[in-house]
């Protein structure tokens, strides 16, 4: 069966609903590309009667598409830059705002390497003495269960993961490398859609919302980082991806430059009372 | 900036050549640890990077490692261990012996160059 | 020395051969390898790279002439008819040379890695051998047989 533009209105709408995503005409290569697998793989001939298939088809071929489609590319301190954001500004501050565990979100880590990344950063640069817990999520079940995993090949390990961390944070499981307990012990991970409200969660001092907003309409992107903002502690931090920007969309966070990157703060209490004092 | 890839098989030469090329770097080669000693004698250069095999005749990478950290003048190149070997000892031995990064083949593309942006080695403009 | 018979050894050999190709061979572009079933198609050439130390064995890669020729051509970035014997030896000795460095990462360490061996299959034996497992690759719409073998002399294959 052809993948007819209703065929591909339909999966489009599919992965809108349920992901946010938006895939525009013109996709039907990538859409083709990425469903051939599961089509082959639930006994379909082509990518065009799975597609029809998903119209009477269960929750769970329709979970399957939408996974397949999002986009997982990921690497070890992608962009280097944010990862020093957090040792040189963003820890300082949290550090001396409170003395419990540094919490902080990775909110679409995709395979792990972003919320252990965070944590290798949290091993170096927290002093003694102080602990930290990091919650990973994805809308996806199979990056979650490699997240939880905390398996990595060989190729994703050369992804920018220094050498030093790998003998340091890893040690080898079978063909993969797995990473210490001692690291482990602080991640946990949880299925959340970004797209739909969040579960109840204790505040975070930071938040890594990193490539993922790019793939959002202006409105979905407004909503995630309203939501966001909302589990932020007061002053807390937002780390976006190096093509994303609240600017335009969400007038509440306050943009830093740090380097040649920019980070984000959301509003802290007593900071906002102090500005509404001086504008009387 | 100037690299030398140290590796017995001219193929790996080859794609190791290309890449660091696309870099905008000038590349030296060498077929085992020994030559590379030699090459880097007799041309009387200190390259920013050397990209090294492990398993090579006559004097391995590891070898090579040693012989060229106690050679004061080529403190400042970047040595990068470019091999199959990936047991977790032996990673240890290599940035013990000095050098400073390690990626395991096989390789991709892209690897080399996270591994090599790591160590400020992209320049900038190049992608 | 051989292996201790009572050391069971796992390797996922699939797994360690679909990053090779796809790292390797594949250039970044999606095109599918897949493990393929064993048809015992003839092979012409095997290259070969010897285990020596806590783990004795071989790791063998062998395939159709046409086979070694479109991995040559990969690696060379060259046409498969431009491609000399050197080249192919060269490519082929690589290939065995990353695939056994892989698999000795998840056997008993430690043990060293020979130079890789490259010759005509007809030619090629390893006495004393036991073969603990195999996969064939297909790439190309040719097949790769990836064997890993215990045990023999350590000097690598002998040629008969
Ligand atoms: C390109 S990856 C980014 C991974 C990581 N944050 C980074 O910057 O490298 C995007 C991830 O977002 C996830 N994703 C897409 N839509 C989502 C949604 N609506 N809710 C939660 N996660 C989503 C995908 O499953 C994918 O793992």
């Amino acid at each position: 069966m052809e993948m007819t533009p209703a065929l591909f209105g339909y999966v489009a709408d599919l992965v809108f609903r349920e992901a946010g995503m938006v895939l525009r005409p013109g996709k039907e290569y990538l859409v083709e590309s990425r469903l051939k697998p599961v089509a082959k793989a639930t006994g379909h001939d082509t990518v065009g009667s799975l597609a029809n298939a998903l119209r009477t088809g269960s929750a769970a071929l329709r979970t399957q598409v939408v996974e397949a489609l999002t986009i997982n590319e990921t690497s070890w301190f992608r962009d280097r830059e944010p990862f020093s954001a957090l040792t040189d500004v963003i820890l300082p501050d949290v550090l001396s705002a409170h003395n419990r565990p540094v919490r902080i979100w990775s909110a679409a880590c995709s395979s792990g390497q972003e919320p252990y990344s965070i944590a290798i950063t949290m091993e170096k640069a927290l002093p003694a003495g102080r602990g930290y817990q990091i919650m990973g999520s994805d809308l996806s079940e199979e990056m979650l269960r490699r997240s939880r995993a905390g398996r990595f090949n060989q190729l994703e390990i050369n992804r920018g993961l220094p050498a030093t961390d790998l003998v340091t944070y890893f040690q080898r499981a079978g063909a993969e490398w797995e990473a210490v307990p001692r690291i482990r012990q602080n991640l946990s991970f949880q299925r959340i859609n970004l797209c739909t409200t969040l579960p109840p969660m204790s505040k975070f001092d930071v938040v890594f919302l990193r490539n993922v907003l790019i793939y959002f309409e202006p409105d979905t992107k407004r909503a995630v980082l309203e939501r966001v903002r909302q589990v932020l502690n007061p002053g807390g931090w937002l780390l976006l991806g190096a093509a994303e920007s609240t600017v335009g969309i969400d007038s509440v966070f306050e943009r830093v430059a740090v380097g040649r990157t920019a980070i984000y703060r959301a509003p802290a209490r007593d900071r906002q009372m102090v500005k509404e004092v001086t504008q009387c | 900036m100037l690299g030398i890839v140290i590796d017995d098989s001219r193929a790996m030469r080859k794609i190791l050549r290309g890449l660091l090329a696309d870099l905008d770097y000038e590349v030296l080669e060498a077929g085992n640890g020994r030559e590379a000693l030699n090459v880097l004698e007799s041309t009387g250069r200190v390259p920013d990077l050397a990209l090294v095999d492990w398993n090579m005749p006559e004097m391995t990478g590891l070898e090579f490692v040693i012989e060229v950290r106690k050679i004061s003048e080529m403190r400042q190149m970047t040595l990068m261990m470019v091999t199959t070997e990936s047991e977790h000892g032996q990673i240890v031995r290599a940035l013990a012996a000095g050098a400073h990064e390690y990626v395991i083949k096989p390789f991709t593309r892209d690897g080399i160059i996270d591994k090599l942006a790591l160590l400020g080695l992209v320049p900038a403009g190049v992608s | 020395m051989t292996n201790d018979v009572t050391t069971t050894v796992e390797v996922d050999l699939d797994m360690i051969a679909e990053q090779v190709w796809s790292a390797f061979l594949n250039g970044g572009e999606e095109e599918t390898i897949f493990a393929a079933p064993d048809t015992g198609a003839p092979v012409d050439l095997a290259a070969s790279v010897a285990m020596v130390g806590a783990y004795e064995g071989h790791l063998v890669v062998s395939c159709s002439h046409k086979a070694s020729r479109d991995v040559a051509s990969v690696l060379f970035a060259m046409e498969p008819d431009e491609v000399t014997t050197d080249d192919v030896g060269d490519a082929l000795g690589e290939l065995a040379n990353v695939l056994g460095g892989n698999v000795k990462s998840v056997l008993p360490s430690p043990s060293q890695l020979s130079l890789p061996r490259v010759s005509a299959t007809g030619h090629e034996r390893w006495p004393g051998t036991v073969e603990v497992c195999r996969t064939v690759v297909r790439w190309r719409d040719e097949p790769y047989v990836v064997t890993l073998l215990s045990g023999g002399p350590s000097n690598n294959a002998q040629g008969v």
